[in-house]
């Protein structure tokens, strides 16, 4: 057995007895969420839970429990936290990773104010340890501990979460991943992210999620993170990878990919014979459910995202006038002698809003991020919630999931401008609907009347 | 003749006419020392005339100046003083001696006859009727005293009104044009085909009604102007000003006890009903005193016939009380007496109750002003800010920022109204307590505080397109 960190894991924990093996022991080599303890699998902004063998069965501890969160910082000044609820201190909670074929004992803990359950989302086990609270098991009620055992006999990507008034435990943000691995790897992937796909409604202002929002949410979040916070998928050129999503929000959502195409090669039943494996860019991920995306890292930066564009948003207004096209010179420095900070937006559509919210003089609520953030080597990327970057480079260590920066395009391979006239070069154009509009319209921005 | 003479000059020497000032002074001083402002004791004598337009801004205590010179209404209220000034020098005075001469024609010539008749009841009863005069006079300069509090009174709410009025009004076009704006925006939204006509239609209805709202404003304004214009006796249409702010509420300093005390001694209109109880009680008391007594009369006669010698002597009319014994007047003296008393007692036994409705009312609106201040205008304040901050995230639009902000402007001139209705339950409650209140012995002119201008967007806000 090679002696990595995960494996030292094993062979201490095949050596030493739980009784032994204190719990403060434990802790000192477990996770906290600030690091990304080493597992198979990289969970993006999160961490893998580490076990302990007893008497043959790996031993998991969960502890489920309110959490101290931070869904992103912004510009200055800017961030959005929140009470949350998750699992050792952390939404998601850990990753569980754990091989086909092993023993698995996990105790769950319920440090909440009320009664919960773990739900082992896809996997098969006796139904008496399938988690649904009230049907299966009576329900972990506050600080009691319940200890769930059962033996892996699949493999795939799965998740775990309550079956518990679970519209709010889950709309608070409990849930995890549990990953199998199978004995064999048909077709070895050489880095393996986890994505779960989720949704809070953490209104403007606040600082808990309100769970009886069924649409009209807040955050779109991959591992409980918004964008720019979610970090980069990093892989080197020519390497096989693996992003596992899972979805426990409450929209599907069109994941697409940038770049190279990918192969859907897996669902929550595991890894699909290979003559089921379909290319795609872009796969529906449903609520509940899993799908594992395998490519051939091509060199470059990538967007990675849910293809609903309202999704790669952070908190927006739903209701929110449509200024699209509505001339308010005039109008607006009236407004202004009874609201001085107010400034019209909108007239040419919202991509100015950036600069706008990154400059700081159009200051937002407390506790809210701005619906379009993130800034790249070319300018703003307006962006948010479900988004992040595949970075692939030449050359990257393996193991190394340091951010390589932006990616260095060769010379000749980046789009350029040939012209800042719009009256450019002879198109053939439809004539109706396509009048060019009048040049103010076109200089950016919005018209500055005078004030009066 | 001479022993006449002997008897009348003395009763001369009291018939001396009363000084000039009398009664107007003493009603001027009551009300002076109340309020610091009283109208010049000669005002009968001035020439009446209307006020020349003062420049700027009228004060309180300049407007109070204004009317207590200029408003007709007090010259009535003077001349009533006039009255009781005639009442008492007719108290003072009996009625002139009467000389009769008579020539007769007799057997042996010629007889005349003179005499010098007095009618001496007036000398019997002057004291009486001097007294209850004094009396008189006492409550008649103490309710002329009290109609001048009236007035000042009067224009002291007119005052509050007036600007409560004017920042109402402007407080109305700003609301006004707040929903103005707003569907301004709306329209401009159906030229680009972002809203339909119908949904605009809403805002420009809102708009509507609040220029409707707005212009009754200006009409309550023109009211309450023309209100203290008549107080004041000047031009509704000239260039005069009242301030745009009022005192901000301040805290009620004494005790319902300090302040029946101070009502039972001030209170000019209790004097008064006190003076006319006095006066009724001296009149019974002059009635039962005289009763038997009619019409006496002390003559003394000369006769002077030819052929004959002189005759003189003096001579005594006196009404006998066989069918008379004064039993009306008797019954008259104890009715009236009887109703003064009553009155009196009403209004006495009404004061406290008076008082203590006035005091609570005092602090209900110091309480309502406090709520407004230090709670409801900062939470409106956060709205309004909230809003802002939302609209820069684009978490909402301006539609709802200037509709919480036509809100806020609303709720500005309820919190103005409630420290122009504390001012008014001071003045109402000064006015029930005799002028002058335990903590603000004169006329409390305080530092304008409480303004329209205050609420209002300050100039040289930072233009947001300023980083462009």
């Amino acid at each position: 057995m090679k002696a990595t960190r995960r494996n030292l894991f094993k062979m201490l924990g095949a050596l030493t007895p739980m009784a032994v093996l204190g719990g403060k022991a434990l802790a000192a080599d477990s996770g906290t969420g600030q690091g990304h303890p080493p597992g198979r699998v990289r969970t993006l902004n999160g961490w893998t839970l580490p076990h302990r063998m007893v008497d043959g069965v790996k031993e998991f501890h969960l502890v489920g429990e309110e959490v101290d969160h931070e869904f992103g910082p912004g510009g200055e000044g800017q961030s959005t936290r929140a009470k949350l609820w998750g699992y050792n201190g952390s939404s998601p909670g850990p990753t569980i990773e754990a091989n086909e074929g092993d023993r698995v004992r996990i105790f769950v803990t319920n440090r909440l104010g009320e009664h919960t359950s773990v739900h082992w989302h896809g996997i098969n086990l006796p139904s008496g340890m399938d988690g649904v609270g009230g049907l299966t098991q009576p329900h972990i009620k506050p600080g009691e501990t319940y200890a769930y055992e059962f033996t892996l006999r699949q493999h795939g990507t799965h998740m775990y979460h309550p079956h518990a008034d679970e519209m709010v435990q889950m709309a608070m943000g409990m849930m995890g991943f549990f990953i199998i691995h199978p004995r064999e790897e048909v077709q070895p992937i050489h880095r393996d992210y986890a994505v779960l796909l989720h949704n809070f409604a953490l209104h403007p202002g606040t600082s808990r999620p309100d769970p009886s929002v069924m649409q009209d949410f807040d955050l779109w979040t991959m591992n409980s993170k918004v964008f720019p916070a979610i970090e980069p998928i990093v892989a080197a050129t020519g390497e096989r990878v693996r992003i596992r999503v899972a979805n426990l929000s409450m929209w599907n959502h069109p994941i697409h990919m940038h770049g190279p195409k990918f192969l859907v090669t897996g669902g929550d039943g595991g890894r699909w014979p290979q003559p089921l494996w379909r290319s795609e860019v872009t796969e529906i991920v449903g609520v509940g459910q899993i799908r594992d995306l395998e490519f051939v890292a091509e060199p470059g930066d990538w967007a990675f995202h849910c293809h609903m564009s309202h999704h790669t948003m952070n908190a927006m207004g739903h209701e929110v006038p449509n200024m699209i096209g509505v001339d308010q010179s005039g109008v607006e420095s009236e407004i202004r002698k009874l609201l001085p900070g107010y400034m019209a937006m909108g007239e040419h559509g919202m991509a100015e809003h950036q600069e706008h919210t990154d400059s700081g003089h159009m200051p937002g609520p407390p506790n809210t991020l701005p619906m379009m953030m993130g800034k790249g080597p070319f300018g703003n990327l307006e962006m948010g919630g479900m988004f992040t970057v595949i970075k692939v480079r030449d050359g990257l260590k393996p193991g190394s999931f340091e951010d390589p920066g932006w990616y260095p395009h060769p010379r000749g391979t980046v789009a350029q401008r040939v012209s800042a006239d719009p009256g450019f070069g002879s198109p053939i154009r439809r004539a109706e609907g396509n009048q060019a509009p009048p040049n103010a319209r076109l200089s950016g921005g919005h018209k500055h009347p005078k004030q009066s | 003749m001479r022993r006449m003479l002997v008897v009348l000059l003395p009763l001369l020497a009291a018939c001396a006419s009363l000084p000039a000032e009398r009664g107007y002074s003493e009603a001027t001083t009551e009300v002076s020392t109340r309020i610091g402002h009283a109208p010049p004791s000669d005002l009968l004598s001035l020439e009446p005339t209307r006020p020349a337009v003062p420049e700027g801004e009228i004060g309180i205590g300049q407007a109070l100046d204004l009317a207590l010179r200029h408003n007709p209404e007090l010259r009535r209220e003077y001349a009533a003083l006039g009255i009781s000034r005639a009442e008492l020098e007719a108290a003072t005075r009996v009625h002139n001696p009467v000389f009769s001469i008579a020539r007769l024609g007799i057997e042996s010539g010629t007889e005349i006859a003179r005499s010098v008749a007095l009618a001496f009841t007036d000398l019997l009863t002057m004291p009486d009727r001097r007294s209850m005069a004094e009396l008189g006079q006492q409550r008649a300069e103490a309710e002329v005293a009290q109609a001048i509090l009236k007035m000042a009174h009067q224009v002291e709410q007119a005052w509050y009104e007036l600007i409560s009025a004017e920042q109402h009004a402007a407080l109305a076009q700003l609301i006004r044009q707040a929903n103005r704006q707003r569907a301004e925006l709306a329209d401009r939204m159906v030229t680009a085909g972002t809203l339909p006509a119908s949904h605009a239609a809403e805002y420009r209805a809102t708009a509507a009604e609040t220029a409707i709202a707005a212009t009754r404003a200006e009409a309550e304004r023109l009211e309450a102007r023309l209100e203290l214009a008549n107080l004041l006796v000047l031009p509704i249409e000239a260039n005069w000003s009242v301030p745009m702010h009022l005192p901000e509420p301040k805290a009620v300093q004494f005790s319902d006890e300090e302040l029946l005390a101070q009502a039972r001694a001030e209170r000019l209109d209790l004097k008064a009903l006190d003076r006319a109880v006095a006066e009724h009680e001296r009149s019974l008391a002059s009635v039962k005193r005289w009763r038997f007594v009619g019409d006496v009369e002390l003559e003394y006669e000369h006769e002077q016939a030819d052929g004959e010698a002189d005759k003189q002597g003096p001579g005594l009319t006196l009404a006998l009380p066989i069918f008379d014994q004064g039993q009306a007047e008797l019954e008259r003296a104890k009715a009236a007496l009887a109703g003064a008393r009553a009155e009196r007692d009403a209004a006495w036994y009404a004061l406290g109750n008076e008082l203590y409705a006035a005091r609570a009312g005092l602090h209900s609106a110091a309480e309502v002003a406090r709520v407004y201040q230090r709670v409801l205008l900062p939470s409106q304040e956060r709205v309004v800010d909230g809003h802002q901050q939302e609209l820069n995230f684009m978490l909402k639009g301006p539609f709802e920022l200037l509709s919480v902000r036509a809100e806020q402007y609303a709720a500005h001139g309820e919190y103005l109204e409630a420290v122009r209705d504390y001012w008014l339950a001071r003045a109402q409650l000064r006015m029930l307590a005799g002028g002058r209140l335990p903590d603000a012995p004169l006329y409390e002119a305080g530092q304008p505080e409480v303004g329209i201008d205050q609420f209002l967007p300050k100039a040289g806000a930072p233009d947001p397109h300023a980083h462009h």
